[in-house]
C-alpha cells in the first residue's frame, strides 16, 4: 500500500496514523476516536440525560434540570492502562467543551476509582493521579475527583462473615461452611491467590473481586453509570475467555446496556464507551495526545503509527504459551489472525452484543460471582465425567489395594472425605455457577474462602414472600 | 546327563533340607509396584496413562471403564436410541467412526439397547485417500460383523470430488464436500430405510464449532451448534453425536489400547484455512486448561440470542413504492423448519438447497470435451501416491 502524504479526511494535515486502511492526520484521528466514544455515551436516553447539560423543557422544570445536572455522577475505574486513561481524557475534553459552549455549565461529574493490590501500588497511583490533575485536568479540577481503594477491602470491609466453599471430588456438589472468627479477621486477598493453581484462575478471581468492589462503590455513592475502559479488542478477548471458562451465559449480562445492573438494585448502568475502538487505535491515540507518560505498567503499542516510537521496551520477549492466562491466549489469537482476517475482532464483539440470557424461571445465584445459575453444574459434570473404577479382579490386585489402604495416600483421601463428613450439620449446600465450580475444583484442597453475601432487607423479604 | 541321574539314584540325598530358589531372571523381573504408581480410581493396578480430560492417573481397565460408561451415560441421559431402532453409523474408517462402531456394538450387547447397527460409508471419490479408508471400513465390517452400505458421490451427483476439485479448484473443496456429504448420508440412510444416523463428532469438534460460530458471527447456527440430536420436520432422518463429550485424545488412546484397526491419514485436499486458526487456538487453550473443551461446550449450550426488537414493518401485502420508483420485494420473513428444496426434495432453508446450487454451478463449468488419457482429474492424492512409489 502506498502511504499517502495528506490526510484523507481534511486533505491538509500530514498523515501520522494508518487505521482501518485509512490514512489520518493527528487531528482527524483524535476526532475519529473521541467521536466513537461520544457516540456510545449518547447511545440511549438514559445516558443522554446523564451526560448532556439539561435545561428546562417539556418534561422538567428549571429547578429539576439544575438538580439533575448536579446529580449526574459517573464512575470511571482507572487502571492506568491505555484504555482507561484515554477514556478519562476524552471525558475531560467533553467537560471542557461543555463549559465553553454551555456558558460554564456541565452535564456531569466524574469520580475516578483506582484499585491497588497493596499500599505501594496506591502510593504510585496517587502520585500519577496528582500529575494528571495538575498537568491535564487543571481546568476541570472541581469536576473530577480521584478515589483510591485497596483490593484488601474486599475481605476487610465485606461487613459479614466468611464462608469456605468446598467442592466434592466425587459428585462435584458444593457446600459452604461459615468460618470461625480467627480466619474472618486474618484472611486476605493474598491468601486467596495462594490457593490458586495458576495465573488464569488468579486473574479470574481478581476480575470478579475488583469488579464487585467497583460496582459496590458505585452503588454506595449513587453513581448513574460506570464507564468501563474496555476497548473492542479487550471485549473480544473477554468474550472468548468467558466462553472458554464455561461462563458463556454471562456474556449478555456483562454487556447489557438496555437495563441497569440487577445485582445492585438497578441503581446504575454499565457502559463501554470505547467498544467500537480497537486497542491498537487507543494506543496510537495515546502517543498522538502525549498520554504515554501517564501509564503505569503499560507501554502502548505503536503498530498504527507511521513514525514508530523506537522504544526498546516495546519489543517484549515472547512468552511461552504455558505461562499465558486464558485471556492472554485469546488476545494472542486475535493478534495473530488480525493480518489475515481483519474483521474477526469486531465480528466477535457484534456477536456478543446479540446474545441474551437463557430463560430460567427462578434461577439461583452463584455464591461466588453472583451470576445466575441456569443449570446445576454438578449434575452436568457427573454424567459426563465418571469416577467409578473397574472392579478388583485378581488376588494380586486386592493385595495392592490393601497396601494402598494402609499407606499415607489413602489417608490423604480419607482426610478429605472426613473433612466433608464431619461437618454435615454446619455445611449447607450452596449453588455455584459452572465457571466458579470449575475454578474451585482446581483450587488447593478444592476449597475457596469468600465473603458471605449479605442480603438487603428488601431481598430477604422478597425471598420469603414473593411468589 | 545319564551319569548324573545315575549318581542321584545311587546316592541318597535329603531334599527336604534344601528349599528351592528359582534363579533370578534379569529380563522378566517382576518389579515392585509403588503405592504412588497406582491408579487413582481403583488403587489396585498400576496407572498406565493420564486421562487427557482431567489428568487423572488411571490404569488401562479403569480407562476403558470410564470412557465406555461416559458414552453410555450420554446415550441414556439424552435418550438417543429406542428399542428396535435401526441405526446407521457414518463410517469413514477414521479413528472416531471406528471407535464409535466398536463401542456402539459393545454397549448394545452390554446394556441391551436392542438396536440394529449398520455401517454407512460415503465414497466421495478421492483417489489415494478415500479408497484406502474404505478398505479399512470393509475390514471393520468383517471384524465387527456388521452390515455395510457404501453410497458414492458418483452415483448420487455424477461427480467425484477429484473432478470437482479439477473444475472448481482446491480452495473450495471443503464447501462442496461438506454440503454433499450431509445429503449423501441422509440419502444412504433413506435407501436402507433407516431413520437415525450417528456420527463420530467428538468434544473437540463441538468446541471448535462453538468458537468458529462466534468468530464468524454465524448467529443462525450459534444456538443450535451444540445440540446432540438434530432433526427436522422436513426430514425423516435424525442425527446424533454420542461422542459429544468424548475427548479426541481419549478416542485415539482407546483405539490404540484396544488395538482397533483404523485409517489415520488426513484428507489430501487442503483443510479450510480459517478453521485451522481456531484449531491452533484450541490446542493452546487445552494445554493451559484441559477441562476447557467441556467448558466451551457448556458455554455453547447456554448461548442464546436476545429476542429481536420488533421493527415496524408494513404488512407484507402492501408494497411500498419509494420516491425513486423502487419497490421493496417481500423477503421470506423467517426460517421455516421443515422447508424442502424445490428440485430435489431435500431439506433446505431456502427455495433451492445448497447442493443443487453448487451442482448447477459445477455443471455450467464442466469441460465439454475430455482427453482419452487425461489423468488431471485423478486428484492430488493419486499423484502423491505415485510419487511415493517411485524409486531410483
Amino acid at each position: 500500500m502506498v502511504v499517502q502524504d495528506v490526510c484523507k479526511r481534511c486533505r491538509q494535515g500530514q498523515v501520522s496514523v494508518l487505521s482501518r486502511k485509512e490514512p489520518f492526520c493527528n487531528d482527524c484521528f483524535s476526532k475519529f476516536v473521541s467521536a466513537k466514544q461520544r457516540k456510545q455515551m449518547m447511545c440511549e436516553p438514559y445516558c443522554q440525560d446523564v451526560f448532556k447539560v439539561l435545561y428546562q423543557d417539556k418534561v422538567r422544570s428549571e429547578a429539576e434540570s439544575v438538580e439533575q445536572n448536579a446529580h449526574s455522577k459517573v464512575l470511571v475505574p482507572l487502571s492506568f492502562g491505555s484504555s482507561s486513561v484515554v477514556l478519562l481524557d476524552i471525558l475531560n475534553d467533553t467537560l471542557t467543551e461543555q463549559k465553553e459552549t454551555q456558558r460554564g455549565k456541565t452535564g456531569f461529574h466524574i469520580d475516578v476509582l483506582v484499585c491497588g493490590r497493596d499500599q505501594d501500588d496506591i502510593v504510585r497511583y496517587r502520585e500519577m493521579a496528582d500529575r494528571l490533575l495538575s498537568e491535564r485536568y487543571a481546568s476541570n479540577r472541581e469536576k473530577i475527583k480521584f478515589h483510591f481503594l485497596s483490593v484488601e477491602s474486599f475481605y476487610k470491609d465485606c461487613g459479614g462473615e466468611l464462608d469456605t466453599i468446598l467442592v466434592d471430588s466425587a459428585d462435584f456438589s458444593s457446600r459452604s461452611i461459615v468460618e470461625n472468627g480467627e480466619l474472618n479477621r486474618e484472611f486476605g486477598v493474598e491468601d486467596l491467590l495462594k490457593q490458586c493453581p495458576d495465573r488464569s484462575s488468579r486473574q479470574d478471581l481478581l476480575t470478579i473481586l475488583s469488579s464487585r468492589l467497583i460496582k459496590k462503590f458505585a452503588y454506595q455513592n449513587k453513581h448513574k453509570i460506570i464507564l468501563w475502559g474496555h476497548s473492542m479488542t479487550k471485549l473480544a478477548d473477554e468474550t472468548i475467555s468467558l466462553v472458554v471458562k464455561g461462563r458463556g451465559s454471562q456474556i449478555a449480562s456483562m454487556l447489557s446496556i438496555d437495563e441497569c445492573d440487577p445485582l445492585f438494585d438497578n441503581s446504575f448502568k454499565n457502559l463501554y464507551p470505547l467498544q467500537d475502538v480497537l486497542l491498537s487505535e487507543i494506543d496510537a491515540y495515546c502517543y498522538i495526545k502525549h498520554l504515554d507518560p501517564f501509564m503505569i505498567d503499560y507501554i502502548p503499542q505503536d503498530t498504527l503509527l507511521v513514525e514508530k516510537q523506537r522504544n526498546p521496551e516495546l519489543v517484549s520477549a515472547p512468552r511461552s504459551v504455558k505461562n499465558l492466562t486464558l485471556n492472554e491466549i485469546a488476545r494472542k489469537y486475535f493478534d495473530d489472525v488480525e493480518a489475515d482476517y481483519s474483521n474477526v475482532i469486531s465480528t466477535v464483539v457484534r456477536t456478543a452484543l446479540k446474545l441474551g440470557e437463557p430463560e430460567t424461571p427462578k434461577p439461583e445465584r452463584c455464591s461466588i460471582c453472583r451470576a445466575n445459575v441456569h443449570m446445576d453444574p454438578s449434575e452436568y459434570l457427573q454424567t459426563i465425567t465418571v469416577s467409578e473404577n473397574h472392579p478388583i479382579e485378581t488376588t494380586e490386585e486386592s493385595a495392592l489395594y490393601d497396601k494402598w489402604n494402609e499407606s499415607q495416600f489413602s489417608n490423604q483421601k480419607i482426610e478429605n472425605t472426613t473433612l466433608r463428613d464431619s461437618i454435615p450439620q454446619k455445611a449447607v449446600s450452596t449453588s455455584l455457577c459452572y465457571g466458579c465450580l470449575i475454578n474451585v475444583n482446581r483450587m488447593k484442597g478444592r476449597k475457596l474462602t469468600w465473603p458471605q453475601h449479605s442480603k438487603s432487607e428488601l431481598e430477604t423479604i422478597l425471598d420469603a414472600f414473593e411468589l | 546327563m545319564g551319569q548324573i541321574s545315575k549318581r542321584r539314584s545311587s546316592v541318597s540325598f535329603d531334599y527336604s533340607a534344601m528349599s528351592f530358589t528359582p534363579p533370578s531372571d534379569p529380563v522378566n523381573r517382576k518389579s515392585e509396584i509403588k503405592v504412588s504408581q497406582l491408579c487413582e480410581l481403583c488403587h489396585c493396578r498400576k496407572a498406565l496413562l493420564r486421562r487427557p480430560k482431567n489428568l487423572q492417573k488411571v490404569c488401562k481397565l479403569c480407562f476403558f471403564h470410564v470412557f465406555e460408561t461416559e458414552i453410555h451415560n450420554t446415550i441414556v441421559s439424552n435418550k438417543l436410541f429406542h428399542r428396535g431402532e435401526k441405526v446407521a453409523v457414518g463410517a469413514s474408517g477414521g479413528k472416531d467412526s471406528t471407535v464409535l462402531a466398536y463401542i456402539l456394538k459393545l454397549l448394545n450387547e452390554r446394556h441391551d439397547y436392542g438396536i440394529e447397527i449398520i455401517l454407512l460409508s460415503i465414497d466421495e471419490g478421492i483417489i489415494g485417500y478415500r479408497d484406502d479408508s474404505l478398505a479399512t471400513v470393509k475390514r471393520n465390517q468383517v471384524q465387527y460383523n456388521l452390515p455395510l452400505e457404501i453410497v458414492s458421490y458418483r452415483d448420487l451427483y455424477n461427480w467425484t470430488m477429484d473432478e470437482i476439485v479439477a473444475c472448481a479448484g482446491v480452495r473450495n473443496s471443503c464447501t462442496y464436500c461438506g454440503v454433499f456429504r450431509r445429503q449423501a448420508l441422509d440419502r444412504g440412510a433413506a435407501k436402507l430405510g433407516i431413520a437415525h444416523v450417528v456420527t463420530g463428532h467428538n468434544a473437540d469438534d463441538m468446541a471448535e464449532t462453538v468458537l468458529m460460530n462466534i468468530f464468524r458471527g454465524d448467529v443462525a447456527r450459534l444456538e443450535k451448534s451444540t445440540a446432540i440430536i438434530t432433526q427436522s420436520t422436513g426430514s425423516p432422518i435424525k442425527r446424533s453425536k454420542p461422542f459429544k463429550y468424548s475427548y479426541q485424545k481419549e478416542i485415539v488412546l482407546y483405539a490404540h489400547y484396544k488395538k482397533l484397526d483404523y485409517f489415520s491419514t488426513e484428507c489430501s485436499y487442503a483443510p479450510e484455512a480459517f478453521r485451522g486458526t481456531a484449531r491452533e487456538l484450541m490446542k493452546n487453550l487445552e494445554m493451559q486448561r484441559p477441562s476447557c473443551i467441556l467448558d466451551i461446550i457448556h458455554s455453547g449450550e447456554n448461548l442464546v440470542l436476545k429476542p429481536k426488537r420488533q421493527k415496524k414493518i408494513s404488512p407484507s401485502e402492501v408494497m411500498e413504492v419509494r420516491s425513486d420508483g423502487a419497490v421493496s420485494l417481500g423477503r421470506p420473513s423467517k426460517f421455516v423448519d421443515g422447508n424442502t428444496c424445490e428440485r430435489c426434495g431435500y431439506l433446505s432453508s431456502n427455495k433451492i438447497c445448497k447442493a443443487c446450487i453448487l451442482l448447477e454451478g459445477l455443471e455450467r463449468n464442466r469441460a465439454k470435451m475430455t482427453l482419452d488419457t487425461d489423468t488431471s482429474t485423478g486428484g492430488a492424492a493419486r499423484l502423491t501416491r505415485e510419487l511415493e512409489r517411485l524409486t531410483f
